[in-house]
């Protein structure tokens, strides 16, 4: 008895969840609702809300018309191999006032959306939470808001098909109040055509031909209407004629002032049939348009996210940073400072730990604030900007060098600062401390690690003081490791106690020095060509003879204020040689044998747009000669085999963005799709405009299964 | 024959019913109202002056985003100082939603602390017509030599939730510094948004 009422109670309480109770609000009652009472994986079906406003009230299509706001919804859904779209519209009614004229819904209506599952793992639950707002009206209007769950358990795929509807006349009256879509093969055909007429104004003229070439005599007396999507330069109210021949159909709206546009889409009311329109007039301004809209939604979703997550996602990518090529070099200053400290106390070990913190703290700062005024100035920059600029990878390799030379044991640095980072940091004082900081905050900034690239992004489309926010808690993750290990004593007591051994560490050390030396050769050599290199280097050499000379005290044949002299004249000649690299005109880089490798093609604006339209998938990929992690997919995913094969067929292009020098175009399409900083992976679906952006970490897998 | 006679006539009786739309560089349509202290304003008494209508109805969800935010009230009062005359108008006929009496007129404008030049009755609605008013708020900006520069929506963000206010561009705001600085106004129509207008139905 006892068993049966506890199944009892499980089951209505699974019952229950599946269902999310309607909610009241003023005017309007609404509730969430799914098509099946289950879900599994790779699996696709509808859900919905249904607004039930009171009688003779109304909510809006996606174009309200004259006045009034359309209904949006935000998913929330977990897990997140579980996606959800915007709002699919049924096809909508006119609704007169007066002379005004609305889009929208009288009465009950469903609104669709699309669920996508990917890998579930039946007898798990999927927790659809729906944050809806709308406008409903009468005469006066009310906006309300409202979330809603849905449970829906996950069950074995082959059970599925099986699955009960729930809700299913809903469903179906719901699907079957959708617009037609209709293949250019297919009847009625439509084609649309704008002209400019003699007096200044333009019209619109939608041609419908229907399948006999008689027009039927549904077509004779069938009310026809056109619902616009956008701003064609006609308003809801404006006046739509039809007039019919033998063959066709003409309906017809009027702009009182000609104004071009790049695409007109909508839906055609015939009779009681609805048919979705597109034409493109100009298919460059149509995907630009595109482009744009979607920049401007993704921008509204990362003002919305909460500032929160994007703080703690800056914190985990600046630990991430750590584990990056990038930081490898400065790893070998980082650990020469720790192993120092075995010789220190437990505080002056804490002290060390908050001294590089703080270090790391100083230089992002100043990293932001200058990134932040040149912004405000208009320049186009992205995170990494820095390494677009030959001087300052010029001046790295310098750096790097004398860093290297010195760990080798080449020469000793004095009590005199050098003004060179690697004789600071490895100072073990506080100040070696403080400029270890700042120098693996200069050797970070080339890497985009995976969480750092949205946080970035949201980072640097907010204000001022948001990017602050998020830039210190990147740096606080940075300096996260370090500064446990000094503060755990059990930790600094693992260091290991001082002895021959950490000469020869030392030593060993320089050589990922050396290694980032030549990297950076390499990239000034396409930035700068043969005379940068030879610019860069003949620096580096200048620096060490300086270095050489003030490493000597005394040179009996030399007086000291020659030595000096000497000296001040080569760091002079070394910085003005370093500061006189220019980067090569675009073209010469090309030229200079720096091709893209097939299957790629340089990406342009016009190129994706063209490549769309033509319906192709599309894959974008922006990089940079300083971008390690471009390097490592390049070479882990591009460079396989199987991949390179499913970018060159037919239907796919793949487009290739160099951003080594900071095209500014190539930053703008950055901007626009969220990110600032390379690199960054779009795909494109069969000629959708929206495209999907692919993690910053690639898999030969991944790229093969998103190309299908 | 005859079917296409009566098409064409079909045709003009709508585009005759149509609203006369102002054109945005040409002469902004001239009106004669009463404001809400029996005072009777005219555009033409304005001329050599940069105008600001504002389409108003005191329920209407998106212009309470305004009002409650003090968004409205503090650009009025700005303008002020530069001289710009704010018309305030509510076309509502009586019986609909935002129509008021020239007492309760005076009422909302204190309760509101709104700093306009005057609240004009437009109550029937006639001069709400002639602009191609559509929504509560829809704006206009008429500059000094009484040509239109200006109409459409408020800012760049339709919606009634207040937070957007502090983010959105003001289109208006925009315009008028446009003209302050003697360049062509960049964004001179956009589409408004807000509550219809309660013309008679």
């Amino acid at each position: 008895m006892m068993k049966n009422l506890l199944l009892l109670a499980a089951a209505t309480l699974s019952i229950s969840s599946v269902f999310a109770a309607p909610i009241k609000a003023p005017h309007i009652t609404v509730e969430l609702l799914s098509e099946k009472e289950a879900v599994a994986s790779n699996t696709t079906q509808y859900i919905g809300i249904h607004f039930r406003p009171d009688p003779e009230w109304h909510i809006y299509w996606k174009n309200p018309g004259d006045s009034g706001l359309p209904p949006k919804v935000e998913w929330k859904i977990e897990p997140g191999s579980v996606t959800a779209s915007d709002f699919i519209f049924p096809a909508p009614e006119r609704i007169p006032y007066g002379t005004l004229v609305n889009f929208g819904y009288n009465g009950d209506q469903l609104i669709l959306a699309e669920l996508k599952t990917g890998s579930l793992k039946p007898g798990s639950q999927v927790k659809i939470t729906a944050n809806a707002r709308w406008l409903v009206c009468k005469e006066e209007c009310v906006p309300g808001k409202a979330t809603m769950s849905l449970s829906l358990p996950v069950i074995e795929a082959g059970e599925f098909e099986k699955t009960a509807g729930t809700n299913t006349a809903l469903f179906k009256k719901a699907l079957a109040e959708l617009p037609l879509k209709k293949k250019p093969s297919e009847y009625p055909q439509f084609r649309v055509v704008h002209e400019k007429k003699s007096d200044g104004s333009g019209l619109f003229t939608i041609n419908v031909i229907p399948e006999n070439a008689a027009i039927t005599k549904k077509y004779e007396t069938a009310k026809f209407f056109f619902f616009p999507e956008g701003e064609y330069g006609f308003s809801a109210s404006s006046p739509q004629t039809t007039s019919r021949s033998k063959e066709q159909v003409d309906h017809q709206i009027s702009q009182k002032e000609y104004k071009p546009v790049p695409v007109v889409r909508g839906v055609l009311k015939i009779g009681d049939a609805h048919y979705e329109i597109e034409e493109i007039f100009d298919p460059k301004a149509a995907a630009a348009l595109a482009i744009d809209t979607r920049a401007k939604m993704n921008q509204s979703g990362m003002a919305d996210s909460s500032l929160l997550l994007m703080l703690a996602f800056a914190f985990i990518g600046g630990i991430i940073l750590n584990l990056m090529p990038c930081i490898l070099p400065v790893l070998s200053i980082k650990v020469m400072a720790l192993v120092n400290q075995s010789g220190q106390t437990r505080s002056q070990i804490r002290n060390h730990g908050l001294i590089f913190t703080l270090g790391i703290l100083v230089s992002f700062w100043l990293l932001a604030g200058v990134l932040i005024f040149l912004r405000a100035g208009g320049a186009s920059l992205g995170w990494g900007f820095q390494l677009q600029s030959p001087p300052f990878v010029a001046s790295l390799i310098v750096l790097f060098f004398l860093m290297g030379l010195n760990l080798m044991g080449v020469f000793e640095v004095g009590g005199r600062l050098m003004g060179v980072g690697g004789g600071l940091a490895k100072k073990s004082g506080y100040l070696g401390s403080f400029f270890t900081g700042v120098l693996t905050t200069i050797a970070a900034t080339p890497c985009s690690a995976p969480f750092m690239g949205t946080a970035l992004g949201f980072a640097l489309t907010q204000s001022a003081a948001i990017s602050v926010l998020v830039l210190t808690m990147l740096a606080l993750g940075l300096a996260f490791p370090y500064l446990v290990f000094s503060y755990i004593p059990q930790a600094a007591r693992l260091l290991p106690k001082p002895g021959k051994w950490m000469e020869t560490l030392k030593q060993f050390l320089a050589f990922p020095l050396f290694a980032t030396v030549v990297w950076l050769v390499s990239v000034i050599s396409n930035q700068a060509g043969t005379t940068g290199v030879f610019d860069a280097l003949f620096a580096a050499l200048l620096a060490y003879f300086a270095v050489w000379l003030g490493s000597k005290t005394t040179i009996r044949q030399v007086p000291k204020v020659s030595k000096w002299a000497l000296i001040a004249i080569s760091c002079l000649l070394a910085i003005s040689l370093v500061l006189s690299i220019q980067s090569l005109p675009v073209d010469a880089q090309v030229a200079s044998g720096k091709k893209i490798p097939a299957p790629w093609s340089a990406f342009t604006p016009d190129r994706l747009a063209q490549d769309l339209s033509s319906g192709k998938t599309v894959l974008v990929n922006l990089t940079a000669d300083w971008c390690v992690t471009c390097k490592v997919n390049e070479s882990v995913v591009f460079e396989n085999a199987d991949v390179k094969k499913a970018l060159s067929e037919d239907g796919v292009s793949a487009l290739m963005g160099d951003w080594t020098n900071g095209d500014p175009v190539l930053t703008e399409y950055m901007a626009s799709n969220g990110r600032n900083s390379v690199p960054v992976y779009l795909l494109y679906k069969k000629g959708s405009t929206q495209p999907e952006m692919l993690p910053q970490i690639l898999t030969p897998k991944m790229v093969l299964d998103k190309l299908k | 024959m005859k079917k296409h006679l009566i098409l064409a006539l079909g045709f003009l009786v709508a585009s005759t019913s149509a609203f006369a739309e102002p054109k945005i560089g040409e002469a902004a349509p001239d009106f004669t109202l009463t404001d809400s202290n029996g005072k009777t304003h005219s555009l033409k008494d304005y001329a050599g002056k940069t105008v600001v209508l504002e389409w108003f109805n005191h329920d209407c969800p998106f212009v309470r985003k305004h009002y409650d935010t003090g968004n409205m009230q503090k650009l009025q009062a700005d303008e002020a100082k530069n001289g710009t005359v704010w018309l305030t108008i509510i076309s509502s006929v009586p019986g609909t939603q935002g129509h008021l009496t020239p007492k309760q007129a005076n009422e909302r404008l204190a309760k509101e602390k709104s700093k306009a030049t005057a609240l004009l009755l437009d109550t029937d609605g006639k001069v709400g017509k002639s602009y191609d008013a559509k929504t509560t708020p829809h704006m206009y900006v008429i500059d000094s030599a009484g040509k239109l520069a200006y109409q459409g929506a408020i800012d760049d963000k339709p919606s009634t939730d207040q937070e957007d206010v502090a983010t959105a561009k003001n289109y208006v705001k925009a315009a008028l510094d446009d003209l302050r600085a003697k360049r062509t106004v960049a964004m001179a129509s956009t589409k408004a948004y807000g509550c219809g207008v309660k013309y008679k139905k």
